[in-house]
């Protein structure tokens, strides 16, 4: 008996289905996690640390320098800031301003 | 077999899985398509805010810019204070300039000039072959909501009227000078203390 | 009952099949969930917090301002009574983005590092909470020979 095999073509329609939406929804997997990469660099990158350091440089001495390092070093981060320089590091960024960068 | 006769079988079975498959192609573009511009949308806000509130805009005078050559020039507005004589920390970050931030209502309430402000922010997507351009507004606010005022009028509450469906918001504390401000909430010192909301939507 | 005359509604039945398991499966899965929300909710809420920060120091802001609060405080142990200005406007701040407060000033004595929590913004603050924070340069009692602090603002909504 010769196999009957017109039914398949109904499976064949269906698998091709099932990839197409294995594949669209793979493509807004992306867009969703570029979504969520992008917040996550947003709330990590210390846009504020850095910029409050660089205004208060002008009002440092070696006392204020010592006691932000501690501070720093609490939170995470290594700060250097002096009138001529200003350094910050954490995990991902390591920023440098001013002589001897 | 040769006879040419659609089977019952065949039918039903034809259209169990057409009736799934309508159902299932139904469904999908319902998924896909609401949350993707909104992932969008909130960080074309929140760039737009920060560029508001943390760049005194180019050039440095574009302020002086006229109404009615803005197809001309080429600026991008930022609200903030330039403190040209401060020998360091020459923008005041947060602290909004008010004459920039009139120059900016003027810009945004002319249609011409609010298109080529959107295009200098990045929002506009017809240069891709959209015929449609992410929509902006812009408002100063009193923290209890209630729209900042000089002589009676809002400082700040312009843009496109909004619209569309999805629609994201960011919100920036922010001050401007009291001297400038009729119906100031909170002082702090000299500061008036205010929130700048900025909305995009598509 | 002749069984051959059913194979297209069986190749019909498990069609239908595939293609519902397949959507149920991919769409049950965290895909379709938008974790980038709550994450965009804090992004606004930590953006909010540096801006209270910042908008309060003010070097000639007295007793509405950081350093004028940080030389004004009166302490017992490691609690701390803020100058009412600014207990008043920083609640008024709050309230208007709805949220909670928790505030904290951190300065180094000896090497060490000592705490103290702002009455009024002594909330314990819930597991999604976000921290800012500022150095400011400023003299103060709290720690001996304490030239700089560190302004703590924990924010939750």
């Amino acid at each position: 008996m010769a196999m009957n095999d017109k039914g398949q073509m109904i499976l064949l329609f269906a698998a091709a289905v099932v990839v197409i939406i294995l594949s669209l929804s793979y493509i807004y997997a992306q867009n969703l996690i570029a979504g969520m990469e992008s917040s996550r660099t947003m709330l990590a990158f210390p846009k504020e640390e850095i910029r409050n350091l660089m205004e208060i440089r002008s009002q440092t001495d070696s006392q204020v320098q010592n006691q932000l390092a501690i501070l720093c070093a609490k939170n995470g981060w290594i700060c250097y800031v002096s009138i001529n320089k200003v350094e910050f590091k954490n995990a991902e960024v390591d920023f440098c301003d001013g002589e001897g960068c | 077999m040769d006879e040419g006769k659609l089977s019952l079988d065949l039918l039903i079975g034809l259209s169990i899985f057409l009736f799934t498959f309508i159902f299932v192609a139904n469904f999908l573009p319902g998924v896909f398509a609401d949350v993707r511009n909104e992932i969008n949308l909130a960080h074309q806000a929140y760039r737009i805010a920060a560029l508001l509130v943390e760049d005194p805009g180019y050039p440095s005078e574009w302020e002086s810019i006229d109404v009615t050559n803005c197809t001309n020039a080429e600026f991008r507005p930022g609200l903030i204070v330039l403190n040209i004589d401060a020998p360091s920390n020459k923008k005041e970050y947060n602290h909004l300039d008010f004459n920039k931030i009139q120059k900016f209502a003027e810009l945004m309430a002319n249609n011409v000039c609010r298109s080529e402000v959107k295009k200098y922010f990045g929002l506009d997507l017809t240069i891709f072959g959209s015929h449609i351009s992410y929509g902006l507004n812009a408002s100063l606010k009193n923290l209890n909501g209630s729209l900042l005022l000089n002589n009676s009028q809002p400082i700040l509450n312009h843009g496109d009227l909004s619209s569309g469906a999805q629609l994201m918001k960011f919100e920036r504390i922010v001050y401007i000078d009291h001297s400038f401000v009729d119906n100031c909430e909170l002082l702090i010192g000299d500061r008036c203390v205010a929130k700048l909301e900025v909305r995009v939507w598509i | 009952m002749d069984l051959k005359a059913q194979t297209f509604t069986l190749e019909g039945v498990a069609a239908s099949l595939l293609l519902l398991i397949a959507t149920y499966t991919i769409f049950q899965s965290t895909v379709v969930l938008a974790p980038s929300w709550s994450e965009f909710e804090n992004v606004q809420l930590k953006q909010l917090g540096y801006d209270i920060l910042r908008v309060l120091d003010d070097p000639s802001g007295e007793n509405t301002s950081l350093v004028g609060m940080i030389k004004n405080l009166t302490c017992n142990n490691d609690r701390c009574q803020p100058p009412q200005e600014f207990l008043s406007n920083l609640t008024v701040i709050l309230s208007s983005i709805n949220a909670n407060a928790r505030t904290e000033i951190l300065c180094v004595e000896g090497g060490e590092i000592k705490v103290f929590v702002l009455e009024g913004f002594n909330k314990t603050p819930t597991p999604n909470a976000i921290r800012v924070s500022r150095f400011v340069v400023v003299d103060t009692s709290l720690c001996q020979n304490a030239r700089v602090v560190e302004v703590r603002l924990t924010l939750w909504r």
